[in-house]
């Protein structure tokens, strides 16, 4: 069997990762061997999915994450790789709250919160792993976005900018 | 991009790609496009993108740096 996929030596910390695509990716890639770190901003839901995965015999740590609280990222990042001692693999799913509708109607503090949210942050992210993947030459940073950033719509002027490749 | 489930009020901040793919959905109706088109692809669900996201995660993926990789169920080419 091609062994491309198998994870079963690494680490994999997901932000925004306790429902929706982000839980589904978390088990996808806890049953290609990896273990976990799920997270989300709120303590119960993190609990939650961690217990859940760990119901179904993976390895999985739960640590909550504010992706819009800079401290927070800083504690996710140390959390994270005290719970299995190191992160190979970061998907960042969660984003901040998110307005929609035209751009002339966008309040412009919550249109800077959206590109903190979903830019500087995620990039304040990175920084928490990438000079330990360097340093042990593997590591995989995922940044997920929205359809609305590829594709033009007059109510989701503002997510349009949101993460650039 | 998978269909998915609603978020709680107090969960804010996470998902928020999932609460932006909801959004579209409600508006354009599952099966379809934005444009009003169908995309062939009447159920969608979030474990839909996982396949991609065990690519680019693992090393299957290496060899792919830096890219943006379209996940959409055909909307791009509805």
């Amino acid at each position: 069997m091609y062994k491309g996929f198998d994870l079963s030596d690494k680490v994999a910390a997901l932000t925004g990762s306790t429902a929706g695509m982000g839980f589904a990716i978390a088990r996808g890639l806890a049953q290609c061997g990896a273990k976990i770190v799920v997270s989300s901003n709120a303590q119960e839901d993190t609990d939650q999915a961690a217990h859940a995965l760990s119901k179904e015999g993976f390895d999985v740590a739960g640590v909550r994450c504010d992706i819009t609280d800079r401290r927070d990222i800083g504690q996710f990042g140390a959390e994270a790789k005290r719970a299995f001692g190191k992160v190979d693999i970061l998907f960042c799913v969660a984003v901040g709250p998110v307005s929609v509708g035209p751009v002339h109607e966008a309040d412009l503090d919550a249109l800077d919160n959206l590109l903190i949210s979903t830019v500087s942050s995620n990039l304040a992210l990175a920084r928490q792993f990438l000079p330990e993947m360097a340093e042990r030459r593997y590591g995989s940073i995922v940044m997920m976005s929205s359809i609305a950033s590829q594709r033009a719509s007059p109510l989701w002027v503002d997510t349009a900018p949101r993460r650039p490749p | 991009m998978g269909c998915v489930k609603r978020q709680g009020e107090r969960d804010r901040t996470i998902n928020g790609s999932d609460r932006l793919l909801q959004g579209f959905l409600g508006r354009s109706g599952a099966g379809e496009s934005a444009n009003g088109q169908n995309s062939g692809r009447s159920h969608r669900r979030a474990e839909e993108v996982v396949g991609a996201a065990i690519l680019l995660a693992s090393p299957a993926g290496a060899y792919i740096s830096g890219q943006v990789l379209l996940v959409d169920g055909a909307r791009s080419v509805t």
